[in-house]
């Protein structure tokens, strides 16, 4: 009896939303998942918090909130930050990670992926291909990467597709794709003469603009962010067929920081690639 | 209280039970009914470790216990797949073959992780203890990612009744393991005057303070996810591939 209820109930369960399939909906269509996403954020940190920007509409994955003083994935701490400036036990980064993330948040991560490809074996669902992460914008960039790295680093199979959370204003929350240089370095074939440019990010509006390839020539100094628009702008015109960009968060610079920098980028480099130092080598 | 007035209710007490306590046997102490659960729930994983899924028999209270399964799952699962997966897994749970067939499935698979674990029973709770726990675990989880509306809440209600119904006699029986997976959780529920095996997982889950241990106790590495994936971990681009880490094409490098 209490069987019949059940079902007679589930069956109309989520039922606003069309069904993509007889057992229940894929992941690209779950109503109200961003929602959830903004109850989290709105609980732990607040709309607010999160750094400005245009995005593209959430879709459904793993999610995490950086704080000033925690990491949430989903609902559950799963590490602290310290003052607001790192992760604690950042100086004992897992043995297993290639891009030398804190344990903390890569078993955090190791343990939700554990728990969800559980669940998909059990329940028959998809292990979800991409990963939102939401942190407030005054945070140091290189937080947000290593835990961007933890999350990608730790995924079974391959690395999720990864996104950026941010305050989309009328538009409400959206999100940002970006890509990680592999934790150990990229190499690239020389043959398609890659340029491989990157802005290292110093904090306090200062920046360095650099390039894997010798024709880029020497490092370019900008003291700020019209003045590293311009040095990209410059970069587009003598590379017109380049359109990534890669930001290493490695010295400095803040959430809010990153996403300005992407944003002022988008137009000439419209990929962009997060890193904490590694390398690109050509050859 | 003095030594004096202290002596003075143990006096009579003495004076009181002398006449009945000479001429009386003490009862024995009536056995201890979480033994019989232990015990049962001690040669299921005997019984799996040599035979896997082939110890299933098929019981009402698996219902039960899928039930109970369900709610730690809203209790504890992630929200992206409640989300996309709560709708097929009610519809699991009114199938009385499904939840045999999982129950099988899931013995198998522990089987694998406990074979040469040597696990013992050292702990039980009551499931009357535990439902009320879950199922406020559950319902705060819900309300918390703004999911409780009035049918998640007759959902909820309607779990806890079944799990209630048959398990409500029956026991969580805690088994430590010498090696890995370090412990494994075993529900016992009374069938037919003994105790017989309903469920059981291999973590014990949030709402009863339990966590994963990731890492080997000995080594410190991590212990490998339960499907055994692997890793991408190329550093190298090849023109005309996807590059795991960095869908771009080379040319826009």
């Amino acid at each position: 009896m209490l069987k019949t209820i059940i079902f007679a109930l589930s069956t109309g369960l989520f039922s606003a939303a069309p069904s993509s399939s007889p057992a229940g909906k894929g992941f690209e269509q779950l109503e109200g998942f961003d929602a959830i996403v903004v109850n989290q954020i709105n609980e732990v940190l607040g709309m607010s918090r999160l750094p400005s920007g245009m995005g593209l509409p959430v879709e459904p994955g793993v999610y995490a909130v950086i704080t000033s003083d925690r990491l949430t994935i989903f609902d559950k701490d799963v590490a602290a930050v310290e003052g607001g400036q790192r992760f604690a036990g950042a100086d004992q980064p897992a043995p297993e990670s290639g891009a030398n993330c804190p344990q903390s948040v890569f078993d955090g991560f190791y343990l939700v992926w554990s728990r969800v490809v559980d669940e998909a074996r059990v329940a028959a669902l998809d292990i979800p291909t991409r990963v939102l992460l939401g942190a407030d914008a005054s945070l140091p960039a290189k937080l947000f990467v290593q835990t961007a790295y933890a999350a990608a680093e730790t995924r079974p199979l391959s690395p999720p597709n990864l996104y950026m959370l941010v305050n989309g204003g009328r538009a409400g929350l959206r999100s940002r794709p970006f890509f990680l240089l592999p934790p150990k370095g990229l190499l690239l074939p020389s043959g398609q003469r890659p340029l491989g440019l990157r802005v290292t990010m110093k904090g306090a509006d200062r920046f360095s603009v650099s390039a894997a390839s010798p024709r880029f020539g020497r490092v370019v100094e900008a003291t700020s962010a019209s003045e590293l628009l311009n040095i990209l702008q410059d970069v587009k015109k003598r590379n017109p067929g380049k359109e990534t960009l890669i930001i290493d968060a490695s010295e400095g610079g803040t959430v809010g920081e990153l996403l300005k920098v992407v944003m002022m980028a988008q137009e000439e480099f419209s990929r962009v690639v997060f890193a904490l130092g590694q390398d690109v080598i050509i050859g | 209280m003095s030594p004096r007035f202290r002596a003075v209710p143990i006096a009579l007490a003495v004076s009181m039970c002398a006449p009945a306590c000479a001429s009386r046997r003490v009862p024995p102490a009536p056995p201890d009914p979480t033994v019989p659960a232990q015990r049962a729930a001690q040669s299921w994983v005997h019984c799996l470790e040599q035979n896997g899924g082939a110890c299933v028999s098929n019981y009402q209270q698996f219902a039960s216990w899928d039930a109970y399964a369900l709610l730690g799952w809203l209790a504890s699962g992630s929200p992206t797949s409640i989300l996309a997966g709560l709708r097929q897994e009610l519809q699991h749970h009114r199938d009385e073959r499904s939840v045999q067939r999982r129950m099988i499935a899931i013995s198998d698979a522990a089987a694998a992780e406990l074979r040469g674990a040597e696990c013992r029973s050292v702990d039980v709770m009551e499931f009357t203890d535990v439902i009320p726990k879950l199922e406020e675990a559950a319902k705060a989880r819900m309300r918390y990612f703004g999911l409780l509306n009035g049918q998640m809440e007759t959902i909820i209600q309607g779990l806890v009744a079944e799990a209630t119904d048959g398990l409500n006699t029956g026991y969580f029986v805690t088994m430590e393991c010498v090696n890995e997976p370090y412990a494994t959780y075993v529900a016992a529920a009374e069938h037919e005057n003994h105790y017989i095996v309903a469920g059981m997982m291999l973590e014990l889950p949030d709402y009863l303070g339990g966590s994963r241990p990731i890492r080997s106790r000995d080594t410190g590495e991590l212990l490998p996810m339960r499907t055994g994936v692997s890793k991408a971990t190329e550093t190298s681009a090849v023109e005309g591939t996807v590059h795991p880490w960095i869908n771009i094409v080379v040319e826009e490098f």
